[in-house]
């Protein structure tokens, strides 16, 4: 019996296995996982929202040479900590400066372009066509957006106009078409469709058909969320899979 | 560790294997194991409409891109199972963060703010994967496509 299991060891251990036997090797893995605790779901949501920011700002300096980003860490009572410490709200919540960290999107000439802040709930386009009035919207006229660029000094609750983009992250194992109707959703409530015109981001995609012209982004680290890319780029809607660093 | 595809057929047969044990298993995952056995389920061959057409099995060659297609799809969900996000990517995100950030410094554990309290999403996570594992898992890494910062 020992030799059997001896040799089993050994044939597992073997420099370059066959597809097969590795295939076959990630499921002994994968059966023995279990479903994450909430704070554990929680955290790992917020890492992909993290991970997708990071992806974002890097574009913005790859887009920007000679631009910078800047961490802006909460300013409690004029007091602002340590530029180390990124804190993010764990759930949909206000672009508040005192209590979540956010970062300036500055040009070579020092002008801020635009700040990027995560999980960030703004006013809807509906709110504002009803005549509501801006700062007042009730939380079902709100939405949540994971990661979003607004424009400089935006207020706790931006409206739909001063959004310069907006991401729905999604790290999901399987992504399903409900993904694409929240970003479609949030498409809807963040501008009107028209024609292409020059993006309010144009770093991160150059011409959007909308007004005001903000690109909505589905992202997800499952690779079958590409075959939702299109048709829904024609409304504004782009689609990407990022993979998450393991 | 480096994965040998050594047959025409080796697509094929790991969606196999993969079916098999998917359909097999019962625990508290369930709902992603019959995701992935239906990804990986056996590919359909068309039925003829009428006595006299042949069987459409399509060229060897569509088959083969179709089998490879989707053993990427069962593969990725099934490592998205066996390796959950852990303190090793909360360690690769901050430094690609602060690589975003180009200063010289160190971020500090990324924080969360739940109902005014900080908490730092590492202890929320699990832990890294063995060595034998972590080899495994980027052997076939190289069978996923890249979601490089590009794609963006």
């Amino acid at each position: 019996m020992s030799v059997v299991k001896a040799g089993v060891k050994n044939q597992r251990r073997q420099a370059s296995p066959s597809l097969v036997a590795a295939v076959g090797e990630l499921f002994d893995i994968a059966e023995k996982a279990s479903p994450p605790l909430q704070l554990q779901a929680m955290a790992r949501d917020k890492l992909f929202e993290m991970l997708v920011l990071s992806r974002l700002l890097r574009l913005f300096k790859r887009k920007h040479p000679g631009g910078r980003v800047v961490h802006r860490p909460p300013v409690k009572a004029g007091k602002a900590l340590s530029s180390a410490s990124v804190i993010v709200a764990a759930k949909p919540a206000q672009a508040d400066r005192s209590r979540f960290s956010h970062f300036d999107l500055l040009d070579i000439e020092g002008n801020v372009l635009g700040e990027a802040w995560t999980s960030v709930e703004f006013e809807s386009l509906s709110w504002a066509v009803s005549g509501g009035i801006k700062g007042n919207a009730p939380r079902y006229a709100r939405h949540e957006l994971d990661v979003c660029v607004l424009e400089p000094g935006a207020g706790p609750y931006p409206a739909h106009s001063q959004i310069y983009a907006g991401i729905s992250c999604k790290d999901v194992r399987k992504s399903s078409k409900e993904n694409v109707r929240e970003a479609l959703g949030l498409r809807r409530e963040t501008a009107f469709l028209c024609e292409f015109g020059q993006s309010l981001a144009p770093w991160l995609v150059e011409d959007v058909p909308a007004q005001p012209a903000a690109p909505i982004l589905l992202v997800s680290s499952d690779i079958g969320v590409r075959r939702y890319a299109s048709p829904v780029n024609r409304l504004g809607v782009y689609v990407r899979f990022v993979r998450r660093p393991w | 560790m480096r994965i040998e595809l050594q047959h025409e057929g080796d697509f094929q047969r790991a969606l196999a294997e993969l079916h098999d044990r998917a359909t097999a298993y019962e625990g508290p995952l369930i709902k992603e194991f019959r995701e992935l056995a239906v990804l990986s389920a056996p590919i359909d061959i068309d039925e003829p409409l009428g006595d006299d057409e042949a069987l459409f099995e399509g060229s060897a060659e569509s088959r083969g891109a179709e089998y490879k297609e989707r053993f990427i799809e069962a593969l990725a969900l099934l490592m998205e199972i066996a390796f959950p996000v852990n303190k090793a990517t909360e360690h690769a995100v901050r430094r690609e963060l602060s690589l975003a950030l180009g200063e010289n410094k160190k971020l500090a554990p990324l924080l969360m703010n739940v109902d005014g309290r900080s908490i730092p999403l590492k202890p929320h996570l699990v832990g890294k994967p063995t060595k034998r594992e972590a080899a495994l898992r980027d052997a076939l890494l190289a069978f996923l496509p890249d979601g490089s910062e590009e794609s963006m």
